[in-house]
């Protein structure tokens, strides 16, 4: 079992906190702040989809805990996100500076459409207006996207620091 | 990482049990499985609040001299506005005064049970809107129970643990409320429509003279799930806020009204939870055949 897999515990019951009692009052555009959501996104992004969605199934079950949503609903919603970043990830430049920030952006999305879907079908009314503003949505989940993904780029050098080649 | 590489058995695990989760939820069995986790996880925003409040309030304060400017310039523009609406209520006082005597004559006071309760959270999805308060079953707090301010009826508890709960506001889109209105006595159905829009009030007779500015108050009549609002139960006479807008077509049987509550949904700091209201005796219609 991965390393990063035991981190994530933790750091998903703080991130989830942060995100109900901070990010939850502080808008970007307007738009909510979905730091719970982005970070196995941008984990996929640098160590790959299975982490990514081992990553996605933690983050969606500490959101639930603080939802009034059905349980279960966040973490498919984030893995399905999670799933779809990966594929599209395949067919993009390797590395690219934009690359996090879009990927970011479109996940974040993603995972809020599917979690709006799982509301109707789970028989909640779900509020579809938010969707008025998706563009701006988008836009704000790449620019967090920006220092989350590198706040994971440098756990994942602490993590798992590169190998040292020794040259005889 | 190559797509050959993956483990699938562990990503095809967890997606089992996420949707297995899903599923058990749906059927109401969730609590048994995760009610031992949601204590020590709510315990956590807990003990972030205060923190995060301060951080919320500096980085929502003005950023520099100019900003500040603009908005003392908007708070005066305000606060002359307060002190003609405050000269326009000082006339209705003595109104208000008569008829409270009169309404306190006619009508036994409620007898409320009120727990203070302090906002400690949000639901972390855009989609809901529900706030987490610090109170839970360890304080008399169970799921169903209404919650007010001293500005309105807030909303109804949802979730509930040991030492927090989690209230669905009646901005939120699956929210229903039984009411009335003050003036024609007309019953109807007051839901959300998502945080910074007005209530609507459904389900008013045609025939109901309905005026902007009366008062929305809870009608105390017993709901059940209904089109995918949770119509909850309220005591009798608590305020829901006043019509602002009507909808009326001569070709419906019925009409629809704009309810703006005086709650400030976006700025709670403290509830009261209802933990106990005179109810209706509902015995005789658990039976209603009798014992044939």
């Amino acid at each position: 079992m991965s390393r990063s897999y035991f981190v994530a515990i933790p750091l998903f019951i703080l991130i989830a906190a942060v995100q109900a009692t901070l990010l939850s009052k502080l808008t970007l555009f307007e738009q909510s702040l979905q730091l719970t959501a982005l970070l196995p996104i941008c984990w996929a992004v640098l160590r790959g989809p299975e982490e990514g969605i081992v990553w996605g199934f933690i983050a969606g079950i500490a959101l639930d805990f603080y939802s009034i949503g059905p349980t279960g609903a966040h973490a498919i919603a984030i893995m399905l996100a999670v799933g779809a970043i990966t594929l599209a990830q395949l067919g993009l430049p390797f590395n690219h500076y934009w690359l996090p920030p879009l990927l970011g952006g479109i996940g974040g999305a993603l995972y809020l459409a599917t979690y709006a879907v799982l509301l109707q079908v789970s028989g909640y009314t779900t509020d579809w207006a938010i969707f008025n503003d998706i563009i701006l949505f988008t836009l704000a989940q790449a620019v967090l996207t920006i220092p989350a993904y590198w706040s994971l780029y440098t756990l994942r050098r602490y993590l798992y620091p590169p190998e040292v080649v020794r040259m005889s | 990482m190559s797509p050959t590489n993956l483990r699938w058995g562990v990503i095809l695990g967890f997606v089992g049990v996420t949707i297995a989760l899903f599923v058990i939820d749906q059927t109401g069995n969730s609590r048994i499985l995760l009610d031992f986790l949601r204590d020590p996880v709510s315990s956590v925003a807990q003990i972030l609040a205060p923190t995060a409040d301060t951080i919320s309030d500096q980085l929502s304060a003005p950023s520099s001299i100019a900003e500040a400017q603009d908005q003392i310039e908007a708070l005066q523009v305000r606060v002359d506005q307060l002190e003609r609406e405050n000269e326009e209520l000082r006339e209705l006082q003595g109104e208000y005064q008569l008829l409270t005597a009169l309404f306190d004559y006619a009508t036994e006071s409620p007898t409320n049970e009120r727990v203070l309760a302090t906002v400690i959270g949000r639901d972390p999805s855009p989609l809901f809107q529900s706030i987490i308060i610090d109170k839970g079953t360890d304080d008399g707090v169970q799921v169903g129970m209404p919650v007010d301010s001293e500005r309105g009826l807030v909303g109804q508890v949802f979730r509930t643990t040991r030492d927090s709960a989690m209230v669905m506001l009646i901005v939120d889109r699956s929210s229903g409320i039984p009411s009335r209105l003050s003036a024609s006595r007309a019953t109807g159905l007051v839901h959300g429509n998502g945080r910074g829009n007005a209530l609507q009030m459904d389900w008013i007779p045609l025939e109901t003279n309905v005026e902007i500015g009366d008062m929305v108050l809870t009608s105390g009549l017993v709901g059940q799930f209904n089109q995918g609002l949770l119509v909850g139960r309220f005591p009798k006479g608590l305020v829901i806020g006043r019509v602002t807008n009507i909808s009326r077509n001569e070709a419906e049987i019925l009409q629809t009204a704009r309810v703006q509550s005086a709650v400030d949904f976006d700025d709670l700091e403290l509830v009261f939870v209802i933990t106990e209201f005179p109810q209706e005796d509902l015995t005789p219609f658990e039976n209603p055949l009798g014992d044939q």
